[in-house]
Protein backbone atom coordinates (compact mmCIF):
# COMPACT_ATOMS: atom_id res chain seq x y z
CA UNK A 1 0.00 0.00 0.00
CA UNK A 2 1.74 3.41 -1.11
CA UNK A 3 0.74 5.74 1.58
CA UNK A 4 0.78 9.34 0.76
CA UNK A 5 0.62 11.85 3.04
CA UNK A 6 -1.63 15.37 2.64
CA UNK A 7 -2.10 16.76 -0.44
CA UNK A 8 -4.26 20.14 -1.39
CA UNK A 9 -6.56 17.98 -3.22
CA UNK A 10 -8.79 16.36 -0.64
CA UNK A 11 -8.81 12.67 -0.70
CA UNK A 12 -11.98 10.79 -1.19
CA UNK A 13 -12.50 9.25 2.52
CA UNK A 14 -12.59 5.97 2.19
CA UNK A 15 -15.93 4.70 3.87
CA UNK A 16 -16.13 1.68 6.64
CA UNK A 17 -15.82 -1.79 4.20
CA UNK A 18 -19.59 -2.95 3.91
CA UNK A 19 -19.19 -6.90 4.55
CA UNK A 20 -21.74 -7.72 1.84
CA UNK A 21 -22.22 -12.01 2.59
CA UNK A 22 -21.53 -13.99 -0.23
CA UNK A 23 -23.74 -17.47 -0.88
CA UNK A 24 -20.15 -18.85 -0.10
CA UNK A 25 -19.67 -17.46 3.05
CA UNK A 26 -23.52 -17.94 3.96
CA UNK A 27 -22.49 -21.71 3.09
CA UNK A 28 -19.87 -21.89 5.39
CA UNK A 29 -21.76 -19.91 8.32
CA UNK A 30 -24.19 -22.95 7.85
CA UNK A 31 -21.39 -25.73 7.55
CA UNK A 32 -20.11 -24.21 11.13
CA UNK A 33 -23.16 -24.29 12.88
CA UNK A 34 -24.20 -27.92 11.51
CA UNK A 35 -20.67 -29.10 12.41
CA UNK A 36 -20.77 -27.46 15.92
CA UNK A 37 -24.06 -29.45 16.55
CA UNK A 38 -22.45 -32.67 15.82
CA UNK A 39 -19.68 -31.39 18.12
CA UNK A 40 -22.61 -31.16 20.97
CA UNK A 41 -23.90 -34.10 20.23
CA UNK A 42 -20.35 -36.40 20.10
CA UNK A 43 -19.51 -34.66 23.77
CA UNK A 44 -23.11 -35.72 25.28
CA UNK A 45 -22.51 -39.17 23.58
CA UNK A 46 -19.01 -39.26 25.25
CA UNK A 47 -20.42 -39.00 28.52
CA UNK A 48 -22.99 -40.86 28.20
CA UNK A 49 -20.21 -43.18 27.62
CA UNK A 50 -18.25 -42.51 30.20
CA UNK A 51 -21.39 -42.68 32.79
CA UNK A 52 -22.39 -45.90 31.82
CA UNK A 53 -18.74 -47.45 32.01
CA UNK A 54 -18.66 -45.87 35.58
CA UNK A 55 -22.36 -47.10 36.40
CA UNK A 56 -20.68 -50.74 35.96
CA UNK A 57 -18.97 -50.46 39.11
CA UNK A 58 -22.18 -49.93 40.78
CA UNK A 59 -24.04 -52.80 43.17
CA UNK A 60 -27.38 -52.05 41.74
CA UNK A 61 -29.38 -51.31 38.42
CA UNK A 62 -29.07 -47.76 36.65
CA UNK A 63 -31.46 -46.50 34.35
CA UNK A 64 -29.85 -45.24 30.99
CA UNK A 65 -31.72 -43.56 28.17
CA UNK A 66 -30.56 -43.20 24.59
CA UNK A 67 -33.26 -40.64 22.98
CA UNK A 68 -30.54 -40.11 19.81
CA UNK A 69 -31.32 -44.57 19.19
CA UNK A 70 -34.84 -43.93 20.86
CA UNK A 71 -33.53 -47.02 23.50
CA UNK A 72 -34.17 -47.15 26.88
CA UNK A 73 -31.96 -49.76 29.06
CA UNK A 74 -31.53 -51.39 32.72
CA UNK A 75 -28.09 -52.07 33.36
CA UNK A 76 -26.56 -54.03 36.12
CA UNK A 77 -22.73 -54.09 37.14
CA UNK A 78 -22.00 -53.33 33.29
CA UNK A 79 -24.29 -55.61 31.38
CA UNK A 80 -27.50 -54.12 29.89
CA UNK A 81 -29.87 -56.48 31.20
CA UNK A 82 -33.24 -55.48 29.29
CA UNK A 83 -33.51 -52.83 26.78
CA UNK A 84 -36.77 -51.35 25.26
CA UNK A 85 -37.62 -49.50 22.34
CA UNK A 86 -39.35 -45.91 23.04
CA UNK A 87 -42.07 -45.55 20.67
CA UNK A 88 -43.26 -41.99 21.21
CA UNK A 89 -41.31 -39.46 23.28
CA UNK A 90 -42.27 -35.58 24.42
CA UNK A 91 -40.02 -33.09 25.98
CA UNK A 92 -40.42 -29.98 27.33
CA UNK A 93 -40.23 -26.58 26.14
CA UNK A 94 -38.03 -25.91 28.80
CA UNK A 95 -35.20 -28.50 27.74
CA UNK A 96 -36.05 -28.46 24.21
CA UNK A 97 -35.06 -24.72 23.95
CA UNK A 98 -31.48 -25.68 26.30
CA UNK A 99 -31.01 -28.01 23.19
CA UNK A 100 -27.54 -26.95 21.94
CA UNK A 101 -26.83 -24.66 24.38
CA UNK A 102 -23.62 -25.10 26.21
CA UNK A 103 -25.19 -24.95 30.32
CA UNK A 104 -26.92 -28.25 28.43
CA UNK A 105 -23.78 -30.01 28.38
CA UNK A 106 -22.88 -29.46 32.30
CA UNK A 107 -25.98 -30.75 32.97
CA UNK A 108 -25.78 -33.96 31.11
CA UNK A 109 -21.99 -34.52 32.54
CA UNK A 110 -22.71 -36.61 35.62
CA UNK A 111 -25.76 -39.14 35.88
CA UNK A 112 -28.92 -38.04 37.71
CA UNK A 113 -29.80 -39.19 40.98
CA UNK A 114 -33.32 -40.16 41.84
CA UNK A 115 -35.19 -38.33 44.88
CA UNK A 116 -38.47 -39.40 44.26
CA UNK A 117 -40.97 -41.47 42.64
CA UNK A 118 -44.73 -41.96 41.74
CA UNK A 119 -46.29 -45.04 40.03
CA UNK A 120 -49.73 -46.37 38.86
CA UNK A 121 -48.63 -49.71 39.79
CA UNK A 122 -46.94 -51.08 43.10
CA UNK A 123 -42.99 -51.86 43.20
CA UNK A 124 -44.01 -55.38 44.76
CA UNK A 125 -47.72 -56.77 43.43
CA UNK A 126 -47.84 -58.41 47.03
CA UNK A 127 -50.85 -60.20 47.78
CA UNK A 128 -51.54 -61.71 51.47
CA UNK A 129 -52.71 -65.23 52.62
CA UNK A 130 -53.75 -66.21 56.24
CA UNK A 131 -53.96 -69.88 56.38
CA UNK A 132 -54.29 -71.35 59.47
CA UNK A 133 -56.54 -74.61 58.89
CA UNK A 134 -56.76 -76.98 55.71
CA UNK A 135 -60.28 -75.54 55.13
CA UNK A 136 -59.00 -71.95 54.37
CA UNK A 137 -55.80 -73.23 52.44
CA UNK A 138 -58.46 -74.86 50.41
CA UNK A 139 -61.43 -71.70 49.94
CA UNK A 140 -58.61 -69.16 49.17
CA UNK A 141 -58.00 -68.42 45.97
CA UNK A 142 -54.94 -66.80 44.57
CA UNK A 143 -54.30 -64.68 41.36
CA UNK A 144 -52.04 -66.00 39.04
CA UNK A 145 -51.56 -63.34 37.44
CA UNK A 146 -50.58 -59.73 38.38
CA UNK A 147 -53.55 -58.31 40.11
CA UNK A 148 -52.27 -55.28 38.85
CA UNK A 149 -53.22 -56.77 35.18
CA UNK A 150 -55.42 -54.23 33.77
CA UNK A 151 -53.70 -51.03 35.43
CA UNK A 152 -52.24 -48.13 33.26
CA UNK A 153 -48.85 -47.69 34.14
CA UNK A 154 -47.40 -44.66 34.35
CA UNK A 155 -44.55 -43.87 36.21
CA UNK A 156 -43.07 -40.66 37.44
CA UNK A 157 -39.37 -40.12 38.34
CA UNK A 158 -37.83 -37.24 39.99
CA UNK A 159 -34.38 -36.71 39.57
CA UNK A 160 -32.15 -34.21 40.60
CA UNK A 161 -31.29 -30.84 38.94
CA UNK A 162 -34.74 -30.62 38.20
CA UNK A 163 -35.36 -33.92 35.58
CA UNK A 164 -38.64 -34.81 35.51
CA UNK A 165 -38.78 -38.33 33.92
CA UNK A 166 -41.71 -40.17 33.22
CA UNK A 167 -42.47 -43.70 31.83
CA UNK A 168 -46.30 -44.83 30.23
CA UNK A 169 -47.32 -47.37 28.73
CA UNK A 170 -48.47 -46.97 25.41
CA UNK A 171 -52.37 -46.84 24.85
CA UNK A 172 -53.65 -49.31 22.64
CA UNK A 173 -56.13 -47.28 21.09
CA UNK A 174 -53.27 -44.83 20.07
CA UNK A 175 -52.69 -45.53 16.31
CA UNK A 176 -50.53 -42.10 15.75
CA UNK A 177 -47.70 -41.68 17.21
CA UNK A 178 -45.74 -38.47 16.67
CA UNK A 179 -42.56 -39.68 15.11
CA UNK A 180 -40.54 -36.50 16.03
CA UNK A 181 -40.29 -35.51 19.87
CA UNK A 182 -43.41 -33.74 20.62
CA UNK A 183 -43.09 -30.67 22.89
CA UNK A 184 -44.80 -30.11 25.65
CA UNK A 185 -45.89 -27.06 26.87
CA UNK A 186 -43.77 -27.43 30.38
CA UNK A 187 -41.30 -24.90 31.08
CA UNK A 188 -39.12 -27.82 33.79
CA UNK A 189 -37.00 -29.95 32.39
CA UNK A 190 -39.05 -33.32 31.62
CA UNK A 191 -39.05 -36.08 29.15
CA UNK A 192 -42.12 -38.69 28.81
CA UNK A 193 -41.26 -41.95 27.45
CA UNK A 194 -43.78 -44.05 25.89
CA UNK A 195 -43.03 -47.45 26.18
CA UNK A 196 -44.44 -51.14 26.11
CA UNK A 197 -46.38 -52.15 29.25
CA UNK A 198 -44.04 -55.02 30.00
CA UNK A 199 -41.04 -52.92 29.68
CA UNK A 200 -41.94 -50.24 31.83
CA UNK A 201 -42.93 -52.48 34.50
CA UNK A 202 -40.04 -54.46 34.41
CA UNK A 203 -37.83 -51.23 34.46
CA UNK A 204 -40.21 -49.60 37.42
CA UNK A 205 -39.97 -53.23 39.44
CA UNK A 206 -36.17 -53.58 39.11
CA UNK A 207 -34.72 -49.90 39.52
CA UNK A 208 -33.64 -48.96 43.48
CA UNK A 209 -34.58 -46.26 44.90
CA UNK A 210 -32.10 -44.51 45.09
CA UNK A 211 -31.17 -45.27 41.07
CA UNK A 212 -29.14 -43.07 38.62
CA UNK A 213 -30.25 -42.34 35.10
CA UNK A 214 -27.83 -41.72 32.54
CA UNK A 215 -28.82 -39.54 29.67
CA UNK A 216 -27.88 -39.26 26.01
CA UNK A 217 -30.10 -36.69 24.33
CA UNK B 1 13.42 15.45 -9.65
CA UNK B 2 11.68 15.86 -6.01
CA UNK B 3 12.41 18.01 -4.00
CA UNK B 4 10.80 19.44 -0.67
CA UNK B 5 9.43 23.11 -1.05
CA UNK B 6 8.68 25.07 2.31
CA UNK B 7 5.27 25.64 2.67
CA UNK B 8 3.80 29.10 2.35
CA UNK B 9 2.49 30.86 5.56
CA UNK B 10 -0.54 29.73 7.16
CA UNK B 11 -1.24 26.47 5.97
CA UNK B 12 0.07 24.27 8.66
CA UNK B 13 2.86 21.66 8.35
CA UNK B 14 1.62 20.46 4.59
CA UNK B 15 4.80 19.27 2.18
CA UNK B 16 4.64 19.67 -1.09
CA UNK B 17 6.48 17.54 -3.63
CA UNK B 18 7.65 19.80 -6.57
CA UNK B 19 7.27 17.52 -9.82
CA UNK B 20 7.71 18.74 -13.32
CA UNK B 21 6.57 17.36 -17.00
CA UNK B 22 5.68 13.50 -17.15
CA UNK B 23 6.75 12.44 -14.01
CA UNK B 24 3.97 15.47 -12.44
CA UNK B 25 1.37 14.11 -14.73
CA UNK B 26 2.56 10.22 -13.38
CA UNK B 27 1.86 11.66 -9.99
CA UNK B 28 -1.56 12.97 -10.65
CA UNK B 29 -2.53 9.33 -12.20
CA UNK B 30 -1.20 7.67 -9.31
CA UNK B 31 -2.91 9.89 -6.81
CA UNK B 32 -6.61 9.02 -8.55
CA UNK B 33 -5.70 5.75 -9.00
CA UNK B 34 -4.19 4.61 -5.39
CA UNK B 35 -7.32 5.18 -3.29
CA UNK B 36 -9.50 2.97 -5.62
CA UNK B 37 -7.14 0.40 -5.40
CA UNK B 38 -6.90 0.75 -1.87
CA UNK B 39 -10.80 0.78 -1.40
CA UNK B 40 -10.76 -2.38 -3.67
CA UNK B 41 -8.24 -4.44 -2.12
CA UNK B 42 -9.60 -3.61 1.40
CA UNK B 43 -13.13 -4.56 0.29
CA UNK B 44 -11.78 -8.21 -0.98
CA UNK B 45 -9.11 -8.36 1.66
CA UNK B 46 -12.57 -8.50 4.28
CA UNK B 47 -13.74 -11.22 1.84
CA UNK B 48 -10.50 -13.31 2.01
CA UNK B 49 -10.62 -12.56 5.89
CA UNK B 50 -13.57 -14.09 6.55
CA UNK B 51 -13.11 -17.10 4.23
CA UNK B 52 -9.94 -17.87 5.64
CA UNK B 53 -11.53 -17.54 9.19
CA UNK B 54 -14.37 -19.86 8.44
CA UNK B 55 -11.84 -22.42 6.50
CA UNK B 56 -9.86 -22.07 9.73
CA UNK B 57 -12.74 -22.53 12.05
CA UNK B 58 -14.41 -25.30 9.47
CA UNK B 59 -10.93 -27.24 9.90
CA UNK B 60 -10.33 -26.94 13.78
CA UNK B 61 -14.18 -28.07 14.12
CA UNK B 62 -13.43 -31.24 12.00
CA UNK B 63 -10.48 -32.37 13.20
CA UNK B 64 -12.24 -32.06 17.05
CA UNK B 65 -15.08 -33.74 15.50
CA UNK B 66 -12.89 -36.72 14.12
CA UNK B 67 -10.89 -37.24 17.44
CA UNK B 68 -13.99 -37.44 19.64
CA UNK B 69 -16.12 -40.02 17.37
CA UNK B 70 -12.45 -41.93 17.86
CA UNK B 71 -12.91 -41.67 21.22
CA UNK B 72 -16.75 -42.73 21.74
CA UNK B 73 -16.14 -45.18 19.69
CA UNK B 74 -13.78 -46.55 21.93
CA UNK B 75 -15.73 -46.17 25.04
CA UNK B 76 -18.44 -47.95 23.39
CA UNK B 77 -16.15 -51.01 23.05
CA UNK B 78 -14.64 -50.63 26.84
CA UNK B 79 -18.54 -51.12 27.34
CA UNK B 80 -19.12 -53.69 25.53
CA UNK B 81 -16.10 -55.79 27.12
CA UNK B 82 -17.50 -55.40 30.45
CA UNK B 83 -19.72 -58.09 29.15
CA UNK B 84 -18.98 -61.68 30.67
CA UNK B 85 -17.29 -63.76 28.45
CA UNK B 86 -18.94 -67.06 29.78
CA UNK B 87 -22.60 -67.77 29.02
CA UNK B 88 -25.09 -65.86 31.36
CA UNK B 89 -28.53 -66.08 32.06
CA UNK B 90 -31.02 -63.28 32.40
CA UNK B 91 -34.25 -63.72 33.96
CA UNK B 92 -36.94 -61.26 33.72
CA UNK B 93 -39.34 -61.94 36.46
CA UNK B 94 -42.06 -59.49 35.12
CA UNK B 95 -42.57 -60.89 31.73
CA UNK B 96 -41.42 -64.62 33.04
CA UNK B 97 -38.76 -65.11 30.58
CA UNK B 98 -35.28 -65.84 30.39
CA UNK B 99 -32.46 -65.69 27.86
CA UNK B 100 -29.55 -67.45 27.72
CA UNK B 101 -26.82 -65.21 26.54
CA UNK B 102 -23.17 -65.47 25.29
CA UNK B 103 -21.42 -62.23 24.55
CA UNK B 104 -24.20 -59.80 23.06
CA UNK B 105 -25.49 -63.01 21.48
CA UNK B 106 -28.74 -65.09 22.50
CA UNK B 107 -28.38 -68.76 22.80
CA UNK B 108 -32.09 -69.76 23.61
CA UNK B 109 -35.01 -67.72 25.38
CA UNK B 110 -37.64 -69.25 27.01
CA UNK B 111 -41.08 -68.77 29.42
CA UNK B 112 -40.36 -69.48 33.37
CA UNK B 113 -41.95 -68.80 36.45
CA UNK B 114 -41.11 -66.57 39.25
CA UNK B 115 -41.91 -65.98 42.54
CA UNK B 116 -45.57 -65.18 43.05
CA UNK B 117 -45.33 -61.81 46.02
CA UNK B 118 -47.60 -64.31 47.66
CA UNK B 119 -47.24 -62.96 51.66
CA UNK B 120 -48.31 -66.07 53.54
CA UNK B 121 -49.57 -65.92 56.96
CA UNK B 122 -50.29 -68.45 59.52
CA UNK B 123 -50.63 -68.65 63.79
CA UNK B 124 -47.75 -67.44 65.63
CA UNK B 125 -47.01 -65.07 62.71
CA UNK B 126 -45.22 -66.62 61.13
CA UNK B 127 -44.76 -65.13 57.65
CA UNK B 128 -42.71 -66.11 54.14
CA UNK B 129 -42.99 -63.69 51.07
CA UNK B 130 -42.90 -66.04 48.06
CA UNK B 131 -40.47 -63.26 45.50
CA UNK B 132 -37.49 -64.11 43.28
CA UNK B 133 -34.50 -62.38 44.58
CA UNK B 134 -33.57 -59.19 42.42
CA UNK B 135 -29.43 -58.65 41.23
CA UNK B 136 -26.50 -60.58 40.02
CA UNK B 137 -25.82 -63.88 41.50
CA UNK B 138 -23.48 -66.76 40.31
CA UNK B 139 -24.00 -70.46 39.66
CA UNK B 140 -22.72 -72.23 43.22
CA UNK B 141 -24.27 -75.57 42.79
CA UNK B 142 -24.93 -78.06 39.59
CA UNK B 143 -27.56 -80.81 40.96
CA UNK B 144 -28.87 -83.60 38.98
CA UNK B 145 -32.34 -85.28 39.98
CA UNK B 146 -32.80 -83.27 42.19
CA UNK B 147 -34.47 -83.88 45.48
CA UNK B 148 -36.91 -80.94 47.11
CA UNK B 149 -36.82 -80.55 50.75
CA UNK B 150 -40.06 -79.87 51.82
CA UNK B 151 -40.61 -76.53 54.03
CA UNK B 152 -43.06 -75.53 56.26
CA UNK B 153 -44.53 -73.10 54.38
CA UNK B 154 -44.96 -76.06 51.49
CA UNK B 155 -47.07 -77.71 54.53
CA UNK B 156 -49.13 -74.76 56.05
CA UNK B 157 -50.05 -73.78 51.84
CA UNK B 158 -52.08 -76.91 52.00
CA UNK B 159 -53.53 -76.84 54.69
CA UNK B 160 -51.65 -79.63 56.63
CA UNK B 161 -49.79 -80.72 59.56
CA UNK B 162 -46.12 -80.05 60.11
CA UNK B 163 -43.45 -83.04 60.35
CA UNK B 164 -40.38 -82.68 62.32
CA UNK B 165 -37.46 -81.16 60.70
CA UNK B 166 -36.00 -84.79 59.24
CA UNK B 167 -38.94 -86.33 58.82
CA UNK B 168 -38.16 -88.60 55.60
CA UNK B 169 -41.54 -87.84 54.39
CA UNK B 170 -40.23 -84.32 53.69
CA UNK B 171 -37.55 -85.35 50.88
CA UNK B 172 -39.78 -85.69 47.59
CA UNK B 173 -38.31 -86.64 44.14
CA UNK B 174 -39.14 -85.57 40.93
CA UNK B 175 -40.51 -82.51 41.82
CA UNK B 176 -37.88 -79.84 40.88
CA UNK B 177 -37.26 -82.09 37.19
CA UNK B 178 -34.04 -83.61 36.02
CA UNK B 179 -31.91 -80.22 36.53
CA UNK B 180 -31.19 -77.42 38.78
CA UNK B 181 -29.00 -74.82 39.26
CA UNK B 182 -28.17 -72.71 42.68
CA UNK B 183 -27.62 -69.85 43.16
CA UNK B 184 -27.54 -68.71 46.66
CA UNK B 185 -29.33 -68.78 49.81
CA UNK B 186 -31.98 -71.71 48.50
CA UNK B 187 -32.82 -70.41 45.31
CA UNK B 188 -33.02 -72.60 42.44
CA UNK B 189 -33.34 -72.92 38.55
CA UNK B 190 -34.96 -76.16 38.15
CA UNK B 191 -37.59 -77.77 35.99
CA UNK B 192 -41.24 -78.30 37.31
CA UNK B 193 -44.33 -80.78 36.98
CA UNK B 194 -46.26 -78.01 36.47
CA UNK B 195 -45.85 -76.79 32.79
CA UNK B 196 -48.98 -75.11 32.25
CA UNK B 197 -48.40 -73.05 34.37
CA UNK B 198 -44.98 -71.64 33.44
CA UNK B 199 -45.01 -67.83 32.26
CA UNK B 200 -47.24 -66.86 35.30
CA UNK B 201 -45.52 -65.67 38.44
CA UNK B 202 -46.74 -68.98 40.48
CA UNK B 203 -43.54 -69.73 42.52
CA UNK B 204 -41.99 -69.80 45.95
CA UNK B 205 -39.18 -67.33 44.46
CA UNK B 206 -37.06 -70.36 42.65
CA UNK B 207 -37.22 -70.26 38.73
CA UNK B 208 -39.33 -72.66 37.38
CA UNK B 209 -38.34 -73.96 33.46
CA UNK B 210 -39.67 -76.37 30.97
CA UNK B 211 -37.47 -80.11 31.10
CA UNK B 212 -35.92 -78.75 27.46
CA UNK B 213 -34.95 -75.82 28.44
CA UNK B 214 -33.56 -76.34 31.75
CA UNK B 215 -31.48 -79.26 30.45
CA UNK B 216 -29.44 -76.60 28.19
CA UNK B 217 -29.34 -74.35 30.90
CA UNK B 218 -28.04 -77.07 32.55
CA UNK B 219 -25.46 -78.08 30.39
CA UNK B 220 -24.22 -74.50 29.07
CA UNK B 221 -23.58 -73.15 32.69
CA UNK B 222 -20.67 -73.71 34.98
CA UNK B 223 -19.80 -73.36 38.69
CA UNK B 224 -19.18 -69.52 38.88
CA UNK B 225 -21.35 -68.28 35.55
CA UNK B 226 -23.97 -65.03 36.09
CA UNK B 227 -27.07 -64.78 36.61
CA UNK B 228 -28.91 -61.34 36.12
CA UNK B 229 -32.40 -61.44 37.70
CA UNK B 230 -34.62 -57.84 37.33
Amino acid sequence: MILIHTFEVALPTASPPSITVSPDTLKAFERIRSLSRTYFDLQVNEYFWINRIAGASEPSFILTADLKDSLITLDLQGVPVHQAKILALQLSRGLQDCLYQRPLLKWVRSPFKLESYTATISKEPVQERYISSRREAESQLIHLRDPEDSTFVSISLEFDRGLNFVLREVESDSINFPLFPEIISDHNKSIVIHLGRLDAMAIYRAIPDNTSLILNL
Amino acid sequence: MLKLVKPRSGCGTRFLFALSGRRLVLFVILSALVPLITWSFSSISTESALSLSHFAKLTSLSNQIDSLRHRVELLRVEFRDLTPEKPYLIVNSTANEIRLMQGQAVLRKAICSTGSYILLRTYGDRKWLFKTPRGRFKVNVKLKDPWWYKPDWAYIEEGLPIPSLYSPKRYQPGVLGDFALGFGNGYLIHGTLYKRFLGLPITHGCVRLDDQDMRIVFQTMSHGNRIYIY
